[in-house]
């Protein structure tokens, strides 16, 4: 019987038609559609699951990779436990773009330590190479090596599609963010004396 | 203290207000979370109020206002988790909806009411349908358009999953898809009217920060298209029938510049291709019915892109296209909103043409007669946007023009005739641009010209850098010369390569000469400061017909067999022709683009030619051009010495004079090099004229000793002028080892019958040599040091060699050396 509860805040980055929405997708609720469907500013689902002692809410968000369609800026960026940068294996744009991606979430969420900020980084679309028209053009090889690069940000190459490593991919998100939350938490702490500072506070009364 | 105005015009103060904000959503949620721990629900709901009272600022802009939403809906999630264990408060759904109901203010009731009802329709205490209906209904309620932008945001989000859509869990009691896309739609509606509708609200100097913030705020009415995407249930008839009308009309009633665009956007974003494929056509009427100012360009440009790209994953896809007409509706779509709209600017335009073209290279339809009308009609929409300064639309337009010649034909795009009219609305500069942009692309992918039309069609469209314009004319040459004779040159080196693209087929060797000579005629318009960039390589075309013609003649495929010594005779017509064209095309390098010295060389380029089919008056007569060439318009010394020795080379080398006409042309060489500016000069070109009487064919000793004589007379006199003085002696000391290895070549012909080059005047030089060295005495000069040890070093050298002939007896070397005294 899980001891702890508790709720987790994932984000999902990477370039325009990587497949960051079929990832979640296919997480979620075990679907997969090939239709590219672009994402509109920033959406999340939930998805509970167990992890040791601690039933874990995820609540992972998953974002617009084209920016006309993230009008209202990246302030979800903030709170996040953990970041999952995705790449389509078969695109050097996107692999290219990781830095970018982690950058910009770094700056935007400002974690409070982000050399240590858990990113997870996935590589997407593994099956295209597996079809006749093969056209991988990011080794894992070259990945992992980035990867080690900055850090030792965990790798794993996904298929969406079919369902290849995606649990491993967010249950490994979930670990880590798990060990991170502490560290993220923004602890309330209530004055030991309450002064309201405030000139109006609203007094909608409740009940 | 009173609290930051969130709207101050101090970003700073702005800041502040955000910060406090979010710090009391934090302290409520703090405590709500707390008073849920202890299974307070009352205490809970309190809390949550006031936290969720934060949202009914109206003073903040989007940005800020969204980050407090989201401080706030995320701390929501913690009370819904608890409103979900009903053995924590022991209310069933229906309670609690109805007790949130007490909250005071409308906008906190409404948050909660939203996170009852989710947790309502999850637990399944009551239907979808019934529960989001009347979500949607009360959220009416709040008309302030950020709040209600917000609250609806918060509502499609809580009811992601809750729909009774196909095949989820809440079908059935909970409604159907008709109910799911029935709430997503509602929501919509809603929202975009509120959207819209912010821009009337507030004092009218603030129009332009509103429309901003509108802007910022988009996504928010955007995702309810995503969300109604989604929806498993809207398959292509569902979305033909009912959502995509509801939509336009949306689109279309609501009469907003921004909101028409951005939605249609959206629309062709979050909408799969094969729906696309299915309904272009009412979103191409629905273009025509929108607002004026609207950017309709860009939006049938995103259609045609997703279309495109379906295209491109469907192997059916032409099929389907063919059925669909999906070429010439959009084509007609096109022209349709370009003669609608005056003011869709070039880049829209080109772009949409750019997508026909594209989708006529994707569907195969590459016919001329398409890709003539496509760039006809581009021409046409273009007229009225001239002249095109946009650097960034030329390279659009000149990426277009490039795309046939990536994917058709040479022949095919040779035929189109709108290909010079598109090229003809670009500015001057762009125009050439694009021209040099055909012609490397041809060069890159290897195209030849193989008809004398193609050659004339081909320099027809890319006129603008071949002929020379009217402004040039009146222009004082030595003007335009330094105006740009660099970017002249750059250019009219591209245009050269032209000519290497002709190519006849199967040694056509008649018609490889009609496209040169076709190409000639064009060159020449291009006026003195083309012809002398271009007309080398004429020259070049001309004189490797002709090396072609050669070995083909004489059934020899290896052309590196070509010799001088023992001329072909040619049959081929063809190879006096290309001679006369190579002679005519030098002649206009030199007389209309005055490039003599480059013309002299292509003369003696030209004699060889002839010398190796034994044309002996046609390569006397390119010898005589040469040699008046030398004579009238050579006057640079360096020049001259260069050019001399170029002449000696070819001389040297052909063998097909008779002796008179060999002898005239050996007596002018020599004179020339008799008449050198500089002594140094004279006596280098004297040794090396010794070279003429000693060939294949020709073996006269004495000439050839009398020119080494020659040579000792003049290095003696370098040496005695000025009194003899040590730099003097040195040039001389440098001049008698180049002597002394001349002699040595010669002396090694002795046993062909080079007798007049003896060993005693070898041995003569050779004191001589080691006198003036042990003479020149103290040179103190550092330039005349380096010059002294240079000359030392290459007479050591030589020396070494003598003695190594010295020992080489099998060829009686040895024998002939040995009584060489060093």
């Amino acid at each position: 019987m899980a001891s702890r509860r508790t709720l987790l805040k994932v984000i999902i980055l990477g370039d325009s038609g990587v497949g960051k929405t079929s990832l979640m997708a296919q997480y979620v609720n075990n679907k997969f559609s090939k239709q590219y469907k672009a994402t509109i500013g920033a959406d999340f689902m939930t998805k509970e699951i167990v992890i040791d002692d601690t039933v874990v809410t995820l609540q992972i968000w998953d974002t617009a990779g084209q920016e006309r369609f993230q009008s209202l800026g990246v302030s979800f960026y903030r709170g996040a436990d953990c970041v999952m940068c995705v790449y389509d294996v078969n695109s050097a744009k996107s692999f290219e773009s990781l830095e970018n991606w982690r950058n910009e979430f770094l700056v935007q969420a400002s974690p409070s330590d982000p050399e240590k900020f858990p990113v997870v980084v996935v590589g997407n679309k593994i099956d295209v190479e597996d079809g006749k028209d093969s056209k991988r053009v990011i080794s894992e090889k070259k990945a992992k090596s980035w990867c080690t690069s900055k850090g030792g940000l965990m790798h794993f190459e996904c298929s969406a599609k079919e369902d290849i490593n995606v649990d491993a991919a967010f249950e490994a998100v979930a670990r880590f963010a798990v060990q991170n939350e502490d560290a993220e938490e923004d602890v309330y702490l209530p004055d030991t004396v309450s002064i309201d500072t405030r000139g109006a506070a609203p007094s909608s009364g409740c009940c | 203290m009173q609290r930051a105005d969130a709207r101050d015009a101090d970003p700073a103060r702005a800041a502040r207000w955000l910060d406090e904000a979010k710090a009391s959503v934090k302290e409520h949620a703090f405590r709500m979370k707390r008073a849920a721990d202890e299974d307070n629900l009352r205490e809970a709901l309190k809390c949550a109020s006031l936290m969720l009272g934060e949202l009914r600022a109206t003073t903040p802009a989007p940005r800020g206002y969204y980050e407090l939403y989201i401080a706030a809906s995320d701390e929501l999630m913690h009370l819904r988790r608890f409103f979900g264990d009903k053995s924590r408060h022991g209310r069933s759904c229906v309670e609690l909806y109805e007790l949130v109901q007490h909250a005071g203010n409308i906008l906190p009731r409404l948050y909660l009411l939203i996170t009852v009802g989710a947790t309502y329709v999850e637990l399944g205490e009551g239907s979808a349908r019934d529960v989001l209906m009347d979500l949607v209904e009360m959220t009416r309620g709040v008309q302030q358009p950020m709040h209600g932008l917000f609250l609806r945001a918060y509502l499609s989000q809580m009811s992601k999953g809750l729909l009774p859509d196909k095949g989820s869990r809440y079908e059935g009691e909970g409604g159907n898809i008709d109910d799911a896309v029935e709430f997503l739609l509602q929501n919509f509606t809603e929202m975009n009217k509120l959207w819209v509708r912010m821009q009337h609200i507030g004092p009218s100097n603030g129009k332009k920060r509103r429309e901003g913030e509108r802007e910022e705020l988009r996504d928010l009415v955007g995702k309810n298209l995503l969300a109604l995407s989604q929806l498993e249930g809207v398959d292509l008839q569902l979305y033909r029938e009912t959502v995509l009308p509801r939509i336009l009309e949306q689109v279309v009633n609501c009469k907003d510049e921004l909101a028409q665009p951005y939605l249609l956007d959206v629309l062709i974003q979050v909408f799969p291709d094969e729906y696309h494929l299915a309904t272009f056509e009412e979103v191409f009427s629905t273009m025509s019915m929108l607002r004026a100012n609207v950017r309709v360009g860009s939006i049938l440009n995103a259609l045609l892109g997703r279309l495109l790209s379906y295209a491109e994953e469907t192997p059916e896809a032409k099929s389907e296209f063919e059925a669909a007409d999906v070429f010439p509706k959009s084509f007609e779509c096109c022209q349709a909103i370009i003669g609608a709209h005056d003011d869709v600017p070039a880049k829209e335009i080109i772009g949409m043409y750019a997508a026909l073209m594209a989708f006529a290279r994707k569907l195969q339809i590459t016919e001329a007669g398409t890709l003539d009308d496509i760039l006809l009609a581009l021409a046409n929409s273009l007229q009225s946007k001239l002249p095109i300064t946009d650097p960034e639309v030329a390279q659009q337009l000149s990426t277009l023009l490039s795309d046939p010649l990536e994917s058709c034909e040479l022949s095919v795009v040779l035929s189109l005739k709108s290909y010079p009219k598109v090229i003809a609305l670009l500015d001057e500069d762009t125009k050439k641009k694009v021209a040099l942009g055909v012609v490397q692309t041809l060069v890159k992918n290897r195209s030849t010209l193989t008809t004398v039309d193609h050659v004339k069609m081909l320099y027809d469209f890319i006129d603008c850098v071949v002929s020379a314009d009217a402004k040039e004319a009146s222009q004082a040459m030595e003007d335009v010369e330094k105006e740009r004779s660099a970017a002249i040159a750059e250019e009219q080196n591209v245009v050269a390569r032209v000519v290497h693209l002709i190519k006849a087929p199967e040694d056509n060797h008649e018609l490889q000469l009609e496209m040169l000579n076709t190409a000639y005629d064009i060159l020449l318009k291009g006026g003195p400061r083309r012809i002398r960039h271009t007309f080398p390589a004429l020259v070049f075309a001309g004189i490797a017909c002709g090396r072609d013609i050669v070995p083909a003649d004489a059934n020899n495929d290896d052309k590196e067999a070509i010799s001088f010594t023992t001329p072909i005779e040619v049959k081929s017509p063809w190879l006096k022709k290309s001679l006369h064209f190579v002679h005519k095309s030098i002649t206009a390098l030199t007389e209309v683009a005055g490039r003599h010295e480059k013309a002299l060389k292509l003369f003696l380029e030209a004699a060889q030619l002839a010398a190796v089919a034994n044309l002996e008056s046609i390569a006397y007569e390119f010898f005589e051009r040469a040699f008046v060439l030398y004579e009238e318009n050579i006057t640079d010394t360096k020049k001259q010495v260069n050019l001399l020795f170029i002449i000696i080379g070819t001389l040297h080398k052909v063998n097909v004079f008779g002796a008179d006409s060999r002898e005239s042309l050996v007596h002018k060489t020599t004179g020339y090099s008799a008449r050198l500016l500089k002594k140094p000069d004279q006596c280098v070109g004297a040794y090396t004229c010794a070279h003429l009487f000693w060939t294949e064919t020709v073996k006269d000793s004495d000439s050839v000793a009398s020119c080494l004589k020659k040579s000792v007379k003049i290095a003696n006199a370098v040496r005695d002028t000025f009194g003899g003085n040590a730099a003097n002696r040195i040039e001389a000391l440098g001049l008698y080892v180049g002597i002394l290895n001349k002699y040595l070549y010669f002396y090694d012909k002795t046993p062909e019958g080079c007798t007049s080059v003896t060993v005693e005047a070898l041995q003569a030089l050779i004191d001589m040599i080691n006198t003036e060295l042990s003479s020149v005495g103290d040179v103190r000069n550092a330039e005349s040091i380096g010059a002294l040890r240079d000359v030392e070093q290459s007479y050591a050298n030589t020396l070494t060699h003598i003695r190594q002939q010295k020992h080489k007896v099998e060829d009686g070397t040895a024998d002939r050396y040995s009584t060489l005294v060093v």
